[in-house]
């Protein structure tokens, strides 16, 4: 009795053993996705998520990497620090993924450059924009070396939309968005940025990001009339923000970061009354491939995604491949290497590295990124003018 | 003058939205001792099925008896089967209906997905002594009156008293012959369609979305504890001071004091008055 348990045991552990041989990755490269998938951001976590289940394929139709195709591994960040630490400890130990992509919010992703540096392994960050991550690998280069960012940081954010700005030949603006600690470096950005254009903030709050009261705000915008406002808010608020000043009568045209506001659907449904534009990564007239990209994201999913989280997502899994293709093999030194010297083109354009593995994007760089303006629902390209 | 009379006015709507969830809140916790967690998720769906009305070509408002009735069963049936078995527990009961909330929200992911979605206005704004008066949401507050007058004439009339009797004494109706359980379960699912009809209202001023819930809970929750726990004219009073209290600061100080200075009030009022606004001292629990 006690031998045929012992040789149960026995085969136990070696069905153990053999089912663990059997998942041993038969793929060129795991990539181990952090995402909000659930929560508040679920929104954006899901575009990332379809986008990168797009370019896989398209990847793995054109040979995949190294000649094996690519399989992506999802972890769901939910927008806290503390799932995405987890998640990325899950994706790296259990799942065995080679490199890890993600996360969306600036606390998630700094949680989870804690953990590619723990663990030495690559973290490619397609959404978050805290500069605070080009400082650190800035400042703890030997630690932090295996952390590159395709997205802009804040100051080429501000960049990004202060040349717009100034562009409008506009000398007052007004900035609104969410108390949150993004929101304000972005502020002050823009601020310093358009200083030297002789452009000032006639205006500039931050709302609950709880329960904002925004009737008052559009009731003291309309008093300050400035050339334009910013609102900085991504989030659900924005679209309330715009149907609130419209329908109280605040004509001045708004300036988004995009996010929500960069949805046809929700563009739809939002009151006429002045221009309404916003920030996108790409669009259509972008490129070649990102025009290519748009009409496969809306032929799959039914509607044109907004520019931002989606594309870069997809951009950075095609950057990360093409090092991947570069260095022949999956040599964690040799991919830095390659990705601090290397040049990669996909949709948004030419992605480099500068030295603080941040991508380069700004006017005569290789990324520019684009101002859309809604138009009776319509989407039309103002700047850069292509 | 003129923006004084646009701020206060914008406050008095917003408070109503707020007063409509609360009461529904209120009005549980009044009958039952359960504070539910889930009420906000309810005002989700009232939102996401009006949208859904909207986009095949309906009206918002005609969705209303729809969201209504869908919630007052649903709500039903979590009292019946979800709720009643554990309601002696209060720790678990706050558990149940927090899981019950994060289920509902994933249940509305599934559906309708996770992206924002936003339906337009039906009725236009209008001038009126120099400020524009959004019609749809004087339209909005005039339903929530309307059903908070029918909710106020309701506990007048015989099943109301049976309704009070079980809020102030279960026990003691159940010797009487009411039956305490129904009562419980009727109320609980009338309050889950109030939250509801508050999403159907507010719809077209929102960007609508699957946790859409937890802030309108967490306000009404607020609201309740301020207005006076279980106490239904209290979270009336209550939800309208805060609206226009959020407005002024909103204006005068800055937005992003508006909802700490809430906060704020909340404490400071219940400091001076533990039990709420209209709640009475000494009051059993």
């Amino acid at each position: 009795m006690r031998g045929r348990a012992v040789l149960a045991l026995v085969g136990l552990l070696a069905l153990f053993v053999l089912s663990g041989c059997a998942r041993a990755p038969e793929t060129g490269l795991r990539v181990g996705v952090l995402a909000p998938l659930t929560g508040p951001f679920a929104s954006q976590g899901q575009a990332m998520q379809q986008s990168l289940q797009l370019a896989a394929e398209e990847i793995n139709r054109a040979g995949g990497v190294l000649g094996r195709p690519v399989e992506l591994l999802f972890g769901d960040s939910k927008g806290t620090a503390d799932a995405t630490r987890s998640e990325a400890l899950r994706l790296i130990h259990k799942e065995k993924v080679n490199v890890l992509l993600g996360a969306y919010l600036s606390e998630e992703t700094m949680a989870a450059a804690e953990v590619a540096a723990e663990n030495r392994v690559l973290l490619m960050v397609p959404v978050a924009a805290t500069n605070e991550l080009n400082a650190r690998v800035a400042n703890e280069y030997e630690k932090y070396k295996y952390v590159f960012r395709t997205s802009y940081n804040i100051d080429q954010w501000a960049g990004l939309m202060g040349g717009f700005i100034a562009d409008m030949g506009v000398s007052r603006y007004a900035f609104v968005g969410p108390n949150i600690r993004w929101n304000r470096e972005l502020a002050q950005a823009l601020r310093d940025y358009l200083a030297s254009s002789g452009i000032a903030p006639v205006y500039e709050e931050f709302y609950s990001p709880k329960e904002p009261a925004l009737e008052p705000i559009v009731v003291a915008l309309k008093g300050k009339g400035p050339g334009v406002v910013v609102l900085g808010d991504p989030g659900q608020h924005a679209i309330n923000f715009v149907k609130k000043a419209r329908d109280l009568g605040l004509k001045a045209p708004l300036f988004s970061v995009g996010g929500a506001l960069g949805d046809e659907r929700v563009a739809r449904t939002l009151p006429a009354g002045g221009p309404l534009y916003f920030q996108a990564a790409a669009w259509d007239r972008t490129s070649e491939e990102a025009r290519r990209f748009f009409a496969a994201y809306r032929e799959r999913y039914g509607y044109h995604p907004v520019g931002y989280a989606d594309v870069l997502a997809r951009d950075t899994l095609f950057v990360l491949t093409q090092a991947v293709n570069k260095v022949g093999s999956l040599d964690v030194p040799r991919l830095i290497q390659t990705l601090e010297q290397g040049e990669f083109r996909a949709a948004c354009g030419v992605y480099r590295f500068d030295r603080s593995h941040q991508a380069r994007w700004g006017k005569g760089e290789g990324l520019q990124g684009m101002v859309v303006e809604w138009k009776d629902g319509r989407a039309e390209e103002r700047w850069p003018r292509i | 003058m003129e923006q004084e009379l646009q701020l206060a006015l914008s406050g008095l709507l917003a408070g109503f939205t707020y007063a409509l969830v609360a009461v529904g809140l209120t009005l549980v916790f009044g009958i039952t001792r359960v504070v539910n967690l889930s009420h906000g998720a309810f005002f989700a769906l009232g939102a996401f099925v009006t949208c859904s009305v909207v986009q095949w070509g309906g009206r918002g408002f005609l969705a209303l008896p729809l969201v209504f009735v869908l919630s007052l069963l649903l709500g039903m049936g979590l009292e019946r089967w979800v709720i009643r078995p554990v309601r002696r527990h209060h720790a678990v009961v706050a558990i149940v209906t927090l899981a019950v909330a994060i289920f509902m929200e994933q249940i509305f992911q599934l559906v309708w997905g996770p992206d924002y979605q936003s339906i337009p206005r039906e009725l236009p704004l209008v001038g009126f002594m120099g400020t524009l008066v959004d019609l749809q949401q004087i339209a909005a507050a005039l339903v929530a009156v309307v059903l908070l007058l029918v909710l106020f004439g309701l506990l007048r009339t015989r099943i109301g008293m049976a309704v009070r009797l079980v809020a102030q004494d279960p026990e003691g109706a159940a010797l009487v012959g009411i039956d305490v359980p129904r009562v419980q379960t009727v109320v609980f699912g009338v309050a889950c369609g109030l939250a509801a009809v508050a999403g159907n209202l507010t719809a077209f001023a929102h960007s609508i979305y699957p946790a859409m819930g937890r802030v309108p809970l967490v306000m009404a929750l607020a609201v309740v504890i301020f207005g006076g726990l279980g106490n239904v004219h209290g979270a009336l009073v209550a939800g309208l001071i805060l609206g226009l209290v959020a407005s002024g600061v909103s204006f005068y100080v800055s937005p992003e004091w508006s909802y700490i200075t809430m906060l704020l009030v909340i404490a400071v009022g219940l400091l001076t008055r533990p039990s709420g606004l209209l709640g009475r001292v000494g009051r059993r629990d």
